[in-house]
């Protein structure tokens, strides 16, 4: 299935250009496509998946077409 | 207009019968109590002078040194200068602050400014001399609650501004209680885990009817261009450049964390008004 990657220009997602569509098999949920590009699981816990403008969880299933943006909030107020 | 000009006298309409210049407006309006200062259309006019008669249109304002104005009257010169058709909208809402430090105290003092009818303002800690590079307080706040500090800054530019205070830490909790009866809720923290704890909320039922502006990358001095306004969701908006933590040789500097504050209050006051894209 194919998904639509936005991030941060800091986080690092091996060597995934930002607003790229990749590849990824059926049935897999956010955490395996971290996994995938060995983002640790320390680093995992700061990110708020946001699909399609909606808020889920790390364990969502991403479905054929998504758009995922990986939020991560940084410090300073 | 049969001869009739109507003008506005310290924010209200009023419809004069025949020509007249503003000091006889007033001295027929109230001869024992003569104003210290007149201003006509932003311009003082200097005691014992006449000036042109008054046209259609002309705003005047009459002020007494000392002397608040009533609260109709001071709210419509206070917003004299803002968008026609709004205001009602502005007065009726509520709006949360959550945080009051450089973010929080600079969107809570634009939107008092504004007009916004009340505040939530929301804070555990107290004003240090370290949090005056940015934040909207003075050295007579130090060692105050924010909240209370904040309050009565706001108090003295718009002392009509109904403030609720909460002087508590904020957590996944409280959250839905503190802020139940706001239109909308600004997340103002300094900590990734506040940020993150408030925009996790927002995802939830409990708020679905209400919105969130939170920001994220606002430290050092980087281009204030870089700052944008994002819908994150349905209703989260965010602000900021998204990279620019605060860290070591990247602080957080008044100018970019005021750009950032001045995107978050703007978004709540277009959230307001119903135009939010």
């Amino acid at each position: 299935m194919k998904i639509e990657l936005t991030f941060p220009g800091f986080l690092r997602i091996g060597t995934v250009k930002n607003g790229e569509t990749i590849e990824l098999a059926p049935g897999k949920t956010v955490t395996d496509l971290l996994d995938m590009y060995n983002i640790p699981p320390e680093h995992q816990r700061h990110i708020i998946p946001i699909v399609n403008r909606e808020e889920k969880r790390l364990d969502y299933h991403l479905k054929d077409g998504d758009c995922l943006f990986l939020y991560v909030p940084v410090g300073g107020g | 207009m049969n001869g009739k000009i109507q003008i506005t006298v310290n924010g209200k309409p009023f419809t004069l019968h025949a020509p007249l210049d503003a000091m006889a407006l007033w001295e027929r309006q109230a001869p024992a109590k003569m104003p210290d200062i007149m201003v006509v259309n932003g311009f003082p006019v200097l005691s014992g002078e006449r000036g042109r008669p008054l046209r259609d249109g002309d705003s005047v304002v009459f002020i007494r040194r000392g002397e608040i104005p009533s609260e109709t009257e001071f709210m419509s010169m206070l917003t004299a200068r803002n968008t026609p058709g709004l205001q009602t909208r502005f007065q009726e809402a509520v709006v949360g602050i959550a945080g009051l430090g450089g973010l929080g105290s600079h969107v809570a003092t634009a939107l008092a400014r504004t007009g916004i009818g009340c505040l939530v303002l929301a804070d555990f800690d107290v004003v240090e001399p370290s949090n005056l590079n940015r934040q909207c307080y003075d050295v007579a706040d130090i060692g105050k609650y924010k909240t209370d500090a904040l309050a009565e800054q706001i108090s003295r530019f718009n002392p009509y501004l109904r403030i609720v205070k909460h002087r508590i830490r904020l957590n996944g909790e409280n959250v839905f209680d503190i802020f139940s009866n706001c239109n909308v809720v600004v997340e103002a923290f300094d900590s990734v885990a506040g940020k993150k704890m408030l925009v996790n909320a927002f995802g939830s039922s409990a708020f679905r009817s209400q919105f969130l502006v939170t920001a994220s990358g606002l430290a050092g001095i980087a281009s204030p261009n870089l700052i944008q306004t994002r819908k994150l969701t349905r209703n989260v908006y965010l602000c900021g450049d998204l990279v620019s933590a605060a860290e070591p040789g990247r602080g957080l500097m008044a100018p970019r964390v005021m750009v950032a504050a001045g995107h978050q209050a703007t978004m709540v006051l277009r959230i307001l008004a119903g135009i939010a894209e």
